[in-house]
């Protein structure tokens, strides 16, 4: 592509304002602020739009800001250009509305035949074969402060390494898997720590703790459901066994107070059987006859004994008579016979004697009756104690027989029946229930208070949980979006990651196949700007930049300030060619030989003369020695 | 007297069900909690107000591990205030387990739940048989319907929770034509959140809508037994609606939806350009949630990148054309950010 001519209706300082290209060198000639950059701006402009782009920190202004006209609302123009085809074409814009047409030479609007970004069109990329970004890293060499300076050869030089590892100048690999690299420590990971990702973390896991918490909680308060419905179906069987053992109790105590009360009975009739029939009035009449009789007598005994002993003295003294008398009549009878009959006299004696014996037996007799009437008043004596004893006896049992009656009627009462045969009824009754137990009433009363007790604990706690405001799904909720916080988080980790490893496959692809290309261009221009100084210019195995030169490869770090500006206008130069994929692009350059010696500058000159045969240069300077361009055809223009 | 058959049939309510689709604005799930327990207290006071004879909760009325007891107690003392019947199964997401609330909780005496071991409950005085087929632990309670015996003079229903006509389905999957050719009068079904009716087989869906993929009416049954009819209540409340809007037509939007009480996703398609899509436009709209599904422009060597860019680029976009959808988001945020990286522009990721 060739441009023919340029009219702008406004842009920076030109308002209505035509220029004319020719083919070959276009020299411009101009003071500083005479407008060069600004032209070249704005052919940029017109090929590929301007960028949407805010103020640099360094407070430059946006181009779109930079160029607004100074003299007129009209913010546009138009570029006149031939393609490589010979087609002539007219490329309108308005900058303000970002307007943006295409004619052809019969005022056809063919702006859809060119490629569009989303902010304009850009009849460069299709016209030129290249991007913006190639066209201004290659053909389009406009004034740049950072190379105006002599001493920045280490900037021109980190160019070249960009170079070296992409294949263009303002793209440093090293720098942007650095600045990945940097990203993703920024981000965090297991080693770091108060990173985003660690944050992220430590958030997700104390979500997770109280959520896990509350789950468990909620199992408690279930678990507390759970013994609540335990706790009562226990008090209800205790309750129960309490009732059978309260019935056995019963049972037993029943059956307690029927053997006691049988017990009873049978000594009741034991005693029964042991009572007299004593009149026990007559009893006291005769006792009482009894006692006054007696009271008669002192005392029976020696009474008795000194009857006994009168009628001994008198039996004996009765003896005595009797023998006495015999001896009397013996002797008698003896005196009559043998010695007078007068003694027959002597009879008398024992007739006194009969009748004194006879006196005697009258009164052992007469003591006899005495002694028989004593013995027979201790016999009735004797009698009457046994028959007081007796009724005594009677008497005494009679008042336990009130007394066992009494026992049964309270066993009776207290088993609460009438009667024996009720109480027997009783037992019968409560000996067809069937009960089975085998803990005592006692026990199960505590197990009962026991449960009860725990039963008012687990009530309330479940009270409190009945009050709780808690929701396990909000923190789930909380969890979830937290996890996809972490899961964008790993997702721009990992598209950084990847970023980074296809940054350096690109790089690798470039320095395979693209660099080597260009450092061939490169070496074939270089050898021409430098006069065959210089043949070449390669990528070492360390990934320098290096040159072979004399005999020996040097880095292009060991070369002067002068000749790495030289290699860098040959990669330039060579970009343009690489990049514009067969198309021809105008070379632009603005100021680019000004730190050039004059020998430098000649060859680089006739470099670019050579150059134009095929290729339309435009080259901006604020002015040039005759030398350099007598007899060559070269369009000067001078600027107002 | 006769006694009355009124009933209403509810199913799958899910209270405290979590939604995590809708996290993204703060308190709206639980706003959308509240919702639906308060759309089901309502059809409980409807009941209450009306005299319904007898309430059917097919299933799933609450989410085990995640409804507390305070709310089970604030359901309980609502059935509390209804004179009727309320008979209960359980469903997948409330199984009857030992420590279910359905087991473990002392519900009032009117609310009636059908278990495994006791899965029948008639009432002599209206005549009618309630035979319940919830969801438990176990499984397997489909078989459970083998062992129902119907009443002849009864009216027969059967509750039951599960997939209909659904036989890859793990839970309870039964034939419609079996249900049908069983002796009952009306089956409560429970489970499948979409309304459906076959035969005498009524299934009255999720009382509320529970997500994107429940579009669509949402209610439940009311009816009478003896008289035979049945008809759907539609619940008014929010609706769930997923739709696919290109970018040029969501200006649209809100004429085409103007319930604002929705919860909308929008995935919105298209190829993507720089520009954001404007969340202007839903300022007025309780829910909307914008997915951004609109596609990396396709790769063009001629219009795109050159250079290492673009080297960098035609990796990228070769990865992407046979990357699944997950992936894909991942290498387009990569191809920003190596873009981002090589042209020295400062990586703003939050």
């Amino acid at each position: 592509m060739k441009i023919s001519a340029a009219h702008i209706y406004g842009y920076g300082k030109f308002a209505d304002k035509d220029f004319v290209f020719k083919e070959g060198f276009n020299i411009f000639l101009g003071k500083n602020e005479a407008g060069k950059s600004t032209l070249m701006s704005f052919i940029k402009a017109m090929l590929y739009g301007q960028k949407k782009e805010r103020e640099s920190k360094e407070g430059q202004l946006p181009e779109s800001k930079k160029y607004k006209p100074w003299n007129t609302d009209k913010y546009g123009g138009y570029l006149k250009v031939e393609t490589d085809t010979g087609e002539v074409l007219r490329i309108e814009r308005d900058f303000s509305d970002r307007s943006f047409k295409v004619f052809d030479v019969n005022n056809e609007d063919i702006s859809n035949r060119f490629s569009m970004d989303k902010d304009s069109g850009m009849p460069g990329q299709d016209l030129l074969g290249m991007d913006m970004e190639c066209f201004a890293n290659s053909s389009f060499i406009c004034q740049d402060k950072s190379i105006l300076y002599s001493e920045d050869k280490e900037h021109i030089a980190e160019k070249l390494a960009n170079i070296n590892e992409s294949a263009e100048e303002s793209v440093s690999v090293k720098n942007a898997c650095k600045s990945i690299k940097d990203k993703l420590t920024e981000l965090g990971n297991d080693r770091t720590s108060k990173k985003p990702y660690n944050m992220l973390l430590e958030d997700i896991r104390n979500e997770e703790d109280i959520q896990t918490k509350m789950q468990e909680s909620n199992e408690i308060c279930l678990a507390y459901l759970s013994e609540r419905d335990d706790l009562v179906r226990k008090i209800g069987i205790l309750k129960n066994e309490e009732k059978m053992s309260e019935r056995k109790e019963i049972l037993d105590k029943s059956l307690s107070g029927k053997s006691k009360y049988d017990g009873y009975l049978k000594e009741k009739e034991n005693i029964n059987k042991r009572i007299s029939d004593t009149d026990e009035k007559k009893i006291e009449k005769e006792s009482k006859a009894l006692n006054e009789e007696l009271s008669k007598h002192d005392d029976l005994d020696k009474e008795i004994d000194s009857c006994k002993n009168k009628s001994k003295k008198y039996k004996s003294i009765m003896i005595t008579i009797i023998i006495i008398s015999l001896l009397v009549i013996a002797s008698t009878v003896y005196l009559m016979l043998e010695i007078n009959i007068l003694y027959a006299t002597l009879f008398i004696l024992p007739v006194a004697a009969l009748f004194t014996f006879l006196l005697f037996k009258k009164r052992v007799s007469t003591l006899n009756v005495q002694l028989h009437d004593i013995e027979k008043l201790i016999i009735r004596q004797k009698e009457m104690d046994e028959l007081v004893k007796k009724a005594e006896q009677d008497r005494s049992n009679r008042i336990l027989i009130r007394t066992y009656d009494g026992l049964m009627q309270d066993i009776l009462s207290e088993e609460d029946v009438l009667d024996y045969k009720a109480l027997n009824e009783k037992i019968d009754l409560l000996r067809s229930e069937k009960i089975m137990t085998v803990r005592s009433r006692e026990d199960c009363l505590s197990d009962i208070q026991n449960s009860r007790e725990r039963l008012a604990i687990v009530q309330a706690e479940i009270s409190k949980y009945m009050n709780s405001n808690e929701v396990i799904a909000e923190h789930e909720e909380k969890l979830a979006e937290l996890k996809e916080k972490m899961a964008g988080l790993e997702r721009k980790k990992e598209a950084l990651a990847i970023a980074y490893d296809c940054i350096l496959q690109a790089s690798k692809k470039m320095q395979e196949y693209v660099i080597p290309k260009m450092n061939e261009e490169m070496s074939v221009y270089l050898e021409k700007i430098t006069a065959g100084k210089h043949t070449n210019i390669k990528t070492g195995q360390k990934m320098e930049l290096n040159t072979e030169y004399t005999d020996k490869v040097h880095s292009i770090y060991e070369f002067s300030d002068g000749t790495i500006r030289q290699m860098y206008l040959a990669f330039r130069l060579a970009a343009g060619k690489t990049f514009s994929q067969k198309k021809s692009s105008p070379i632009f350059m603005d100021e680019a030989l000004v730190y050039y010696d004059s020998q430098r500058k000649k060859s680089t000159l006739d470099f670019l003369y050579g150059l134009s045969e095929n290729t339309q240069i435009i080259f901006f300077v604020t002015g040039i020695e005759d030398e350099f361009i007598k007899d060559k055809n070269i369009s000067i223009y001078q600027f107002d | 007297m006769i006694l009355g058959t009124s009933f209403i049939h509810i199913a799958d309510i899910h209270m405290d069900q979590s939604f995590t689709t809708l996290a993204a604005k703060d308190g709206f799930p639980a706003l959308r909690r509240k919702e639906i327990f308060e759309t089901f207290m309502n059809v409980l006071k409807r009941a209450e107000n009306e005299d319904i004879d007898f309430i059917m909760i097919s299933g799933d009325m609450y989410e085990h591990g995640y409804t507390n007891i305070k709310r089970i107690n604030e359901i309980n003392e609502q059935f509390k205030r209804i004179k009727g019947n309320i008979i209960i199964i359980s469903g997948n997401h409330d199984p009857e387990a030992r420590n279910s609330y359905y087991c473990l909780f002392q519900w009032a005496k009117n609310v009636h739940i059908l278990l495994r071991n006791e899965p029948s409950i008639c009432f002599t005085e209206q005549g009618i048989c309630f035979h319940g087929i919830g969801f438990d632990t176990g499984g397997g309670q489909i078989r459970l319907l083998e062992n129902i015996k119907t009443n002849e003079k009864m009216i027969n229903v059967l509750l039951m929770h599960g997939d209909v006509d659904l036989n890859i389905s793990g839970y309870n999957p039964i034939d419609s034509n079996i249900l049908n050719s069983k002796a009952f009068d009306y089956i409560a079904m429970g489970h499948n959140h979409r309304m459906y009716v076959k035969s005498n087989i009524y299934n009255p869906g999720s009382l509320s809508p529970l997500g994107f993929d429940e579009p669509g009416e949402h209610g439940y049954f009311i009816g009478d037994f003896r008289s035979k009819k049945a008809e759907y209540v539609k619940n008014e409340g929010r609706k769930y609606v997923d739709i696919s809007m290109s970018q040029e037509k969501l200006s649209l939007f809100n004429e085409m939806y103007p319930n604002k009480k929705d919860i909308y996703r929008i995935r919105v398609t298209g190829e993507k350009e720089e520009n954001e899509i404007s969340v202007d436009l839903f300022k007025e709209y309780d829910f909307v949630e914008v997915i951004d599904i609109r596609k990396i422009k396709a790769p063009n060597r001629t219009d795109g990148f050159q250079g290492i860019k673009g080297e960098y680029a035609g990796i990228i976009y070769g990865k992407l054309k046979i990357a699944d959808e997950d992936k894909k988001v991942i290498y387009e945020d990569a191809l920003r950010y190596g873009m981002m990286a090589l042209s020295n522009e400062r990586l703003d990721i939050e």
